[in-house]
């Protein structure tokens, strides 16, 4: 184990082995000896430590590799010779853009550490994720002249995320398919039998009057009411029949009947969109205005809806007590239309500050 | 339209609540509106339809008994997320009491505090009283204030 790690150059504090015998010869003052004996032996036992634990890597200004430990050959699958003196393109998956590599290099040749989830690819062409820091060595006029890369492997952990993502999707979907078969099987089946007995008793009534029948009728209506207002809280059929606007238009009427808050809509759609993308737009309208009727404490909002090239861009505002979007608050509201936006291709962003309002943005492809 | 307000702010500091407000059906009990107000903080509860089952109003309105909500999440709470005056008004109590004449029912008379209370059996009944006697004005025309539309 030992001799293995010393068959390549260590690049860092490569000399400690050699600078403990030497000191004998070169200092005189057995006390500062000593202090330098226990100071190299404490730097080499910490880049023992470090090469235990992560995978390490050291590269020179331009990024050529000078050193990798064993870790980061067992990972890449790389031999090390294979390694040193190349850049770490051998390992890059294509998976990150150059927005992403530019900004690494900018803060690093800057002489900033850097932190961030990379995905590598090793030589068998298999993927792995490694949580990485990068912290550049300067010399004395500030510039770098080396860096240092430690890496831990997170490959389990952002499968995880993905799978969690998948199912967070999932759910949705499930979610919303149950709510449009509840929906139709209220309006259509109940509601349907419900209507042709009140046919029926109105048959009866004209046919011999019945004031006690005629008190009956009226709450067989009211529960035809109760049904398709249900019906349409679930997931309205406007929604498919009509499109959204028509039914963010209905949503708005029933919201200000139940908050109190006035809200305007602007802006329309040309046309038909996809499913998806329709129910994307509802859906965090709903939320976003449900949001303002709990917390915003306005007496009106604006909804805009409006197409920008192949773009739709959806506006939810209010002038209303606002919050610190970087304090996540409880409750997964904010969370789930992030992932819905998503689902649908778009992006979803969130203006606000305490006092200041909030403002909900969200953008989506058409699709069209 | 000046004494109605008065008729209502009096009201208010009979019952002493911060808030009050009186909603008639339609006739229907399918919903109804709020008629008028006092210590109100803004003009939300002009726009709201009393439906049947929503908030605390609705509440009363469905099962013609009075009900209270308390804000807050605790074990004491209740009612307050769901009941959109209390939200609007920012209560932190409030009691909802059908209005009937003669087995009828007309309406609902809300009260509500915005610091904390507790509306006992003794204060409900005293409230429903209340009702009472403001079922018999509101048959005689009294508080006949229009309802209010939406401006839109």
């Amino acid at each position: 184990m030992n001799k293995d790690r010393q068959k390549h150059a260590e690049v860092i504090a490569e000399h400690v082995g050699a600078l403990i015998g030497t000191l004998e010869a070169h200092i005189e003052d057995p006390k500062v000896r000593q202090e330098f004996r226990e100071s190299l032996k404490q730097l080499a036992d910490l880049k023992f430590a470090l090469d235990e634990s992560s995978i390490v890597a050291v590269t020179d200004r331009e990024g050529r590799i000078q050193y990798v430990n064993d870790k980061f050959c067992e990972i890449s699958k790389y031999p090390r010779e294979e390694l040193i003196g190349r850049d770490h393109r051998i390992i890059n998956s294509g998976y990150h853009d150059k927005a992403f590599m530019k900004n690494l290099w900018a803060t690093i040749g800057s002489g900033r550490v850097w932190r961030g989830d990379v995905k590598n690819r090793a030589k068998d062409g298999s993927y792995y994720w490694v949580n990485t820091t990068i912290v550049p060595f300067l010399d004395e006029t500030g510039r770098p002249y080396q860096y240092l890369a430690i890496r831990n492997e997170v490959t389990e952990l952002k499968r995880v995320q993905e799978e969690l993502q998948q199912m967070m999707k999932q759910v949705m979907n499930i979610q919303e398919e149950e709510r449009r078969r509840f929906s139709r099987e209220l309006h259509d089946g109940i509601g349907q039998s419900l209507f042709s007995l009140l046919i029926q008793m109105d048959r009866v009534i004209s046919e011999r009057g019945d004031a006690e029948l005629e008190h009956l009728r009226h709450t067989v209506s009211d529960i035809i009411q109760d049904v398709r207002g249900l019906a349409w809280e679930l997931r309205p059929s406007v929604l498919d029949d009509l499109g959204v606007v028509p039914a963010i238009r209905t949503y708005i009427e029933n919201y200000t009947e139940h908050y109190g808050i006035r809200v305007q809509l602007t802006g329309t759609l040309r046309g038909r969109l996809p499913a998806l993308t329709e129910t994307t737009i509802y859906r965090i309208i709903q939320e976003a205005l449900t949001n303002v009727g709990k917390y915003a404490g306005v007496n009106e909002a604006s909804v805009s809806i409006g197409t920008e090239g192949d773009r739709i861009e959806v506006r939810i505002k209010d002038e209303g007590r606002g919050f610190d979007p970087a304090a996540r608050h409880q409750g997964v509201g904010l969370f789930s239309m992030e992932e819905r936006a998503r689902m649908a291709g778009g992006s979803l962003e969130l203006v606000s500050a305490p006092g200041r309002g909030t403002e909900v943005i969200l953008r989506l492809p058409s699709g069209a | 339209m000046k004494k109605i307000q008065e008729l209502f702010d009096r009201l208010r500091t009979e019952t002493g609540s911060d808030f009050v407000g009186i909603a008639v059906t339609d006739g229907s009990h399918r919903q109804g509106r709020w008629i008028g107000a006092s210590g109100s903080q803004n003009d939300r509860y002009r726009h709201m339809v009393l439906k049947p089952g929503r908030g605390l109003a609705g509440t009363a309105l469905l099962t013609a008994r009075s009900v209270t909500g308390r804000a807050g999440s605790g074990p004491r709470a209740s009612g307050s997320a769901e009941c959109p005056l209390m939200l609007a008004e920012g209560l932190s109590s409030a009691a909802a009491v059908p209005i009937r004449h003669l087995g009828r029912m007309l309406g609902v008379l809300y009260v509500g505090m915005r610091q904390e209370h507790e509306y006992t059996s003794g204060s409900l009944t005293v409230l429903e009283a209340r009702a009472e006697t403001i079922g018999g004005q509101l048959r005689d025309g009294g508080f006949a204030g229009e309802p209010h539309r939406n401006h839109s």
